[in-house]
């Protein structure tokens, strides 16, 4: 991968940068610019010795970020596991989440359905599904993302459920 | 991925290079904090409004733009006080500490890396002057640490190369001191554990040399710089080779030699694994191996370099007793060494000729070869070089040729400055 001048890789690594600053590590708005200059100089530095940039500049904001908490004795990171991702560590629970993805199936368009229903339950990576559908593997998984995500806004309470629940 | 963390830097990467595994899709849909970071990766542009984003590039352009400048109009004075530190006079004392003269001085340190280390680790030396005469409110706190860093990582490496291993560790602990401070400091500090691996490999030190060059590894690849990769995984195999683990040694330079390499490191790939199939005794393939490679090092004009590969093996076929492979090797470098009229380099060739001939027994042979130098030597200006190649002779006349006699001229012709 050539590795851009430093205005277009700026240009293109941008938004992916202040995203992942602010999105993954909370970097306050104020602070944002800061971490991409200290990126941008280190980039001007060893642009030579980079082969692929994407993975240096999303490695280097990912540092930076961490710096910035470490710096501030702040946590770097997010905050506590959600319930969700604490039940994947119990094996117990394997069985029922697939059950639980089954049902959830029924609700999605045929695509993202059989995708879902090729990755989930019969174990396919998304590089195979790829072949199988004649398509990157990106796009599957854009598509397993979407439908997972359809799938659970299709499991959120509606005001409605919340009203009769009482 | 364990699944009880978030997505990690390199699980962010494959899904933005679109090969995410199982794993990091199920725990992008179970993690909401994952789910809305990675759409808004995927509906870039996002929606931060952050007034006047251009200003972090206009910033860093013009500070790397000043440095740039400061480089080319220090380059003169830089190169006086390189020809001052080669011949030991006293360095210009009209300098203008500026960061231009470091970087232009640590350049000079790298370029004299291989040629001569002494005169790189003085380039270092001056350069770290430099940096404490700088007026460091003229520039950005993080390109002084990158530095401040990188004067002491070009003397751990010179260093290194001078055998003063200890001290490189402590020159190591100063470079990383000083990247630690940076906000990207990982491959930084990935460099320097490179570094402080190959000190560690000389003392020995090969498991925690071991774990340094798959720490940087790891950080390399996660940053992609792949030529580093290249580097660290060629490392670790030496490593490996040095500790008697020839065979996964061999399996690390095998998985290299199939990828698409730089010529020179290509060379250098093979090189070592002509190091590996011998010590597993594949004579013939490390024959192979470093032909190749001896090919790639003249053809990028590494003509010495290969010789001194070629040479290494010869040594190390000859204290393997496969004297059939080593004899004709060692004198076809010699004759290279002769072309290139590199006497200091013939000689030592020629001693290890002389060394392996005696234990073979057939001092006569290595008596005729002293002849053919002498005789060539008589025509040119008097050096310490003829006179240990005759007072080789003249133990083989007298009878007492030893093992001892050959490595006391060995050291002779080593010590003497060149």
């Amino acid at each position: 991968m050539d590795v851009p001048a430093p205005e277009k890789a700026y240009r293109e690594y941008r938004d992916l940068m202040m995203t992942i600053a602010r999105r993954r590590f909370r970097i306050p708005p104020d602070h944002v610019l800061e971490l991409v200059h200290d990126v941008m100089v280190s980039f001007l530095r060893c642009r030579n010795q980079i082969q692929n940039p994407q993975r240096w500049f999303v490695g280097a904001i990912c540092n930076a970020s961490r710096s910035w908490w470490t710096a501030r004795d702040g946590e770097p990171h997010f905050g506590e596991m959600t319930d969700e991702t604490r039940n994947l560590a119990d094996p117990v629970g394997v069985m029922e989440r697939r059950v639980a993805i089954g049902n959830l199936l029924a609700t999605l368009s045929e695509r993202h359905r059989d995708i879902l229903d090729l990755h989930y339950l019969q174990g396919y990576t998304a590089r195979e599904i790829a072949v199988r559908y004649n398509t990157t593997p990106k796009y599957v998984a854009k598509l397993i993302h979407q439908g997972l995500r359809r799938a659970a806004e299709s499991r959120k309470p509606s005001d409605a459920t919340i009203a009769t629940s009482f | 991925m364990p699944q009880s963390q978030h997505l990690s830097d390199l699980d962010l990467i494959e899904w933005l290079e679109g090969t995410p595994s199982g794993p990091i899709i199920t725990h992008a849909y179970t993690c909401t904090e994952c789910a809305v970071l990675l759409d808004a990766i995927d509906t870039r542009p996002v929606e931060i409004q952050i007034p006047n984003a251009e200003a972090a590039l206009e910033r860093a352009m013009e500070s790397e733009r000043e440095i740039e400048s400061e480089e080319q109009k220090s380059r003169t004075e830089s190169d006086a006080i390189v020809q001052a530190l080669r011949i030991g006079s006293a360095l210009p004392s009209n300098e203008q500490a500026s960061a231009g003269l470091v970087r232009n001085l640590l350049r000079s340190a790298r370029e004299e890396l291989s040629r001569d280390p002494a005169l790189a680790l003085r380039c270092a030396d001056a350069a770290s002057r430099v940096l404490v005469a700088l007026d460091r409110a003229r520039y950005e706190t993080q390109q002084i640490d990158v530095l401040q860093g990188e004067t002491e990582k070009e003397r751990a490496n010179a260093l290194r190369l001078l055998g003063r291993f200890r001290e490189g560790l402590s020159a190591c602990d100063a470079a990383e001191s000083a990247f630690s401070r940076m906000q990207v400091s990982e491959p930084w500090l990935a460099m320097c554990a490179y570094v402080r691996a190959t000190l560690l490999r000389e003392l020995d030190e090969l498991q925690p040399a071991r774990k340094l060059t798959a720490f940087a590894s790891e950080i390399f690849e996660r940053f992609g710089m792949e030529q580093r990769v290249v580097h660290s995984r060629i490392l670790e195999s030496t490593i490996l080779l040095r500790d008697g683990n020839a065979l996964e040694a061999r399996s690390i330079l095998e998985d290299l030699a199939r990828l698409p390499l730089e010529p020179l490191d290509r060379a250098f790939v093979l090189n070592d694994l002509s190091f590996a199939t011998l010590q597993i005794g594949r004579v013939d393939l490390a024959l192979q191996h470093s032909a190749q490679a001896a090919v790639i090092f003249q053809e990028m004009g590494a003509t010495l370099e290969g010789l001194r590969s070629s040479w290494n093996l010869a040594k190390a076929l000859l204290s393997m007793n496969h004297i059939k492979a080593a004899f004709p090797l060692l004198d076809e470098i010699r004759s290279r060494f002769a072309a290139l009229e590199i006497r200091e380099e013939e000689t030592l060739v020629l001693l290890d000729i002389a060394e392996g001939l005696l234990d073979q027994g057939y001092p006569e042979t290595c008596r005729e070869l002293c002849q053919a130098l002498i005789a060539r030597y008589a025509s040119e200006n008097p050096s310490h070089v003829p006179r240990i190649v005759q007072a080789l002779d003249s133990a083989i006349r007298s009878d007492a040729l030893s093992r001892a006699t050959v490595s006391d001229l060995r050291r002779q012709l080593q010590v003497t400055p060149r």
